[in-house]
């Protein structure tokens, strides 16, 4: 680096040092309960969002959620190709704004096809119309021009340092924003993510879906400097909903609570058709849930990248943690690798002998990972906000 | 957020004012770069399209490929400074490749073995003091702007990202646009994943990238089917050359061999004394004539003696031969999603010198 040249006020090696800090720090003071990598606000004061989301069964229901959440100022939400196709994925999203009342949202059209692959879908999961089967009126209203990606980028360069990513669905539109606007990752606060898993997969014996469809992308948002929370098959197969749940969601007495039970039943019956032997678990619901209370579930703080070369494992999480069992960081050694550590790239475990010749030294974690749930209270929360009467 | 909409229709009002000045008839281009500079075949090839009349430049987007995209985009400001070309937009595009790092090449080198050049990860420290100052320098970090030899720049890249602008540029225009790429095609790949429908609303697509048949047997700095632009960003490429264009023509390192920016070339430059030969004469490099052959062959397209149709990939596996180009010959059963292209293999080299000393000691064009 040359010291005698013009740098930015901030530049890229501090930021995701900072960030990096941040969560290091926060993991060492067993502070899982504050929102991941920000400074709490105002009390009172909506924490700004983007929703970037492939509706999908439990996708509406995580969307209904938000909407139903005071909490949230949700900015856009932004569907993209995954669990369906974008031309239903668009439209469904459309719906569930229509549903919620909530026009005053913006809907932007995201990627119709991941980065490099063919898309994958999940319409034996999700049905042939991504809603399980249950069937609404074509929506009214229209999505926004722009496409999503460059409208993620227009609101978080509005409003820099404020707005969290809630992304439960394959990350395209994340990374085509991130690759084309470099200064983006420096401006978002923070990122919610339902997908990966440290436990295996969901699609393969490796992958979880949303990670699986797109691996590309999640390297590059694992790999962006902003501060991950990470809500995978390790929590989110803790959640499958039940009879009981439908059952509370039917008596609720608005209309969110009637199509959320509507989905949630027709997704059920489409589960068992296709030979499920669970109830459809509330991935999405719980990283939306992640974020409005953090206390319904226990994080850990890791390294996690994503394997995008792998014949069986393509689009696995692969994390690793410093700090696992009595393994202890020497603390020179900590600084030294939070300032030499690869800011994109693969890891450094071959290139970067120079840091420190101990593995754990060499990594600094860029993701709270969720490794166990309270799923009762989490119910009470999405069953709670969607039945209620307002 | 008052300001940056004045600013966007200012700009539009330039466009649209240079667009009825120019009756139609010129070639409307987007040049896509990886700016290193000064006086690099990168910037040779901006010059090229700014001199000669037959082009109406819409905008220069850069890309980190050569050197970091910041560094690029400060450079190519001073260029069109030092031109008095301000009035070409320069939009700011891509930081990294999609996929590929400098971390990942160090591994590929702790495996494979050395690249002769990797761009702006490259480390020039240890060049002796004669090298032209494009390639003298040390490594630095994406974000760092080391001091301009030709002086920094007052202007500013619109407010705008390279991939958006090109999305925006093939919809006013549809049909109309040539977009040409000199470096890496991140910018590209990005504008096809923000809008599929970038690919057939262009004219047509133009590069220099991609090697076939060329090694480096004799040839200094020619590794065979590994050519630069295509090996920084390999998903870029594979992005690119999926998306169904109208049109495809490649300048591959096989005819970039055939041509040498050599003294003689320079001498005749420097007898002219305008702001374009100063800078050339000042700061150029002797080199193959990589960008600057694809510029100058839509100027002349009589430049070229020989080309061929080719079926043209790259392989994105994460191996050996990341980066590699592949390529197969019309009638070899492929999948649909390969597209075929004209690549260019012979040039009338005398030719490509003299287009290229007359436009560069010809007056710099008025800005319109």
């Amino acid at each position: 680096m040359n010291s005698d040249g013009k740098s930015f006020p901030i530049t890229r090696r501090q930021f995701v040092t900072v960030s990096a800090a941040g969560l290091a720090a926060s993991a060492f003071a067993h502070q899982a309960h504050a929102r991941a990598g920000a400074p709490e606000q105002p009390a009172g004061d909506p924490f700004r969002v983007i929703i970037d989301t492939d509706p999908g069964v439990d996708d509406a229901l995580a969307l209904l959620l938000a909407m139903r959440s005071p909490e949230l100022k949700i900015e856009a939400i932004t569907p993209v190709a995954g669990n369906v196709p974008l031309e239903l994925t668009l439209p469904n999203a459309l719906r569930m704004v229509e549903i919620a009342g909530r026009t005053d949202i913006p809907v932007a059209a995201g990627a119709k096809a991941p980065l490099m692959r063919r898309l994958v879908s999940a319409a034996y999961a999700h049905g042939e119309n991504g809603l399980g089967g249950a069937v609404f009126p074509e929506p009214k209203i229209k999505q926004v021009a722009e496409p999503a990606a460059e409208f993620i980028r227009h609101i978080v360069r509005k409003y820099p340092n404020e707005v969290t990513l809630i992304t439960i669905g394959p990350l395209t539109n994340v990374a085509t924003a991130l690759n084309a606007d470099p200064e983006l990752a420096g401006m978002i606060k923070n990122l919610v993510m339902m997908g990966g898993s440290l436990s295996g997969g969901n699609i393969t014996p490796a992958a979880e879906f949303n990670i699986y469809v797109d691996p590309e992308a999640a390297r590059i948002v694992f790999q962006s400097g902003i501060p991950i929370t990470m809500v995978g098959l390790d929590v989110t197969r803790k959640t499958a909903l039940t009879e009981t749940h439908v059952q509370k969601l039917e008596s609720g007495q608005n209309p969110v609570s009637q199509a959320a039970a509507k989905i949630a039943r027709n997704a059920i019956a489409h589960n068992r058709q296709q030979g499920f032997a669970v109830h459809p678990h509330m991935h999405d619901s719980l990283a939306v849930a992640a974020f409005l209370d953090p206390s319904l579930l226990k994080f850990e703080d890791y390294y996690v990248d994503v394997e995008t070369a792998g014949e069986l494992t393509a689009g696995e999480t692969v994390g690793y943690s410093p700090i696992a069992g009595d393994l202890r960081r020497n603390p020179a050694a900590q600084k030294q690798a939070t300032l030499s550590m690869p800011i994109r790239g693969s890891a450094p475990t071959l290139a970067s002998a120079k840091i420190s010749p101990v593995l754990r030294d060499k990594f600094v974690p860029n993701t709270k990972v969720a490794v166990d749930v309270n799923s009762g209270r989490f119910f009470e929360l999405l069953i709670g906000r969607l039945a209620e009467s307002r | 957020m008052k300001a940056r909409v004045t600013v966007a229709l200012l700009v539009a009002l330039v466009l649209v004012t240079s667009a009825n000045h120019l009756h139609g008839q010129k070639i409307k281009m987007i040049v896509d770069q990886d700016a290193r500079g000064p006086a690099t075949t990168d910037m040779q090839s901006i010059l090229i399209f700014l001199q000669s009349d037959r082009f109406d430049v819409l905008g220069i987007t850069t890309v980190s490929g050569d050197q970091w995209v910041k560094e690029e985009t400060q450079r190519t400001l001073r260029l069109l400074e030092i031109t008095g070309r301000t009035d070409v937009p320069v939009i700011q595009g891509a930081e990294f490749p999609l996929l590929n790092s400098k971390e990942e090449s160090e591994r590929w080198e702790a495996l494979y073995g050395k690249f002769r050049y990797k761009g702006c990860w490259s480390d020039f420290s240890d060049r002796p003091a004669s090298t032209p100052p494009a390639f003298r320098a040390g490594y630095h970090e994406p974000d760092v702007i080391p001091p301009l030899v030709e002086g920094s720049p007052h202007t500013k890249p619109l407010d705008e990202t390279a991939a958006h602008f090109i999305v925006r540029m093939v919809h006013k225009y549809p049909g109309e646009v040539v977009v040409w790429a000199g470096g890496p095609l991140t910018n590209i790949a990005l504008a096809l994943r923000l809008d599929p429908q970038v690919a057939t609303l262009a004219k047509e697509l133009v590069l220099m990238g991609s090697g076939m048949y060329a090694d480096n047997g004799g040839i200094s700095g020619v590794d065979g089917r590994r050519e630069f632009n295509w090996w920084f960003d390999p998903e870029a490429v594979r992005i690119v050359m999926h998306a169904p264009w109208k049109k495809i023509a490649i300048t591959p390192i096989d005819i970039s061999v055939k041509t040498k920016l050599g003294p003689e070339i320079k001498a005749a430059i420097a007898k002219a004394d305008t702001p374009v030969a100063r800078y050339l004469t000042e700061y150029s490099v002797d080199s193959f004539m990589w960008d600057e052959l694809s510029a100058a062959a839509m100027v002349d397209p009589s430049i070229i003696t020989g080309e061929k149709q080719l079926y043209v990939d790259i392989d994105i596996d994460h191996g050996p031969s990341y980066g590699e180009t592949l390529f197969w010959n019309p009638g070899t059963a492929l999948p649909a999603y390969e597209r075929k292209a004209t690549v260019q293999f012979d040039v009338d080299a005398p030719k490509l010198y003299d287009l290229y000393v007359k436009l560069m000691t010809q007056p710099a064009r008025k800005a319109p």
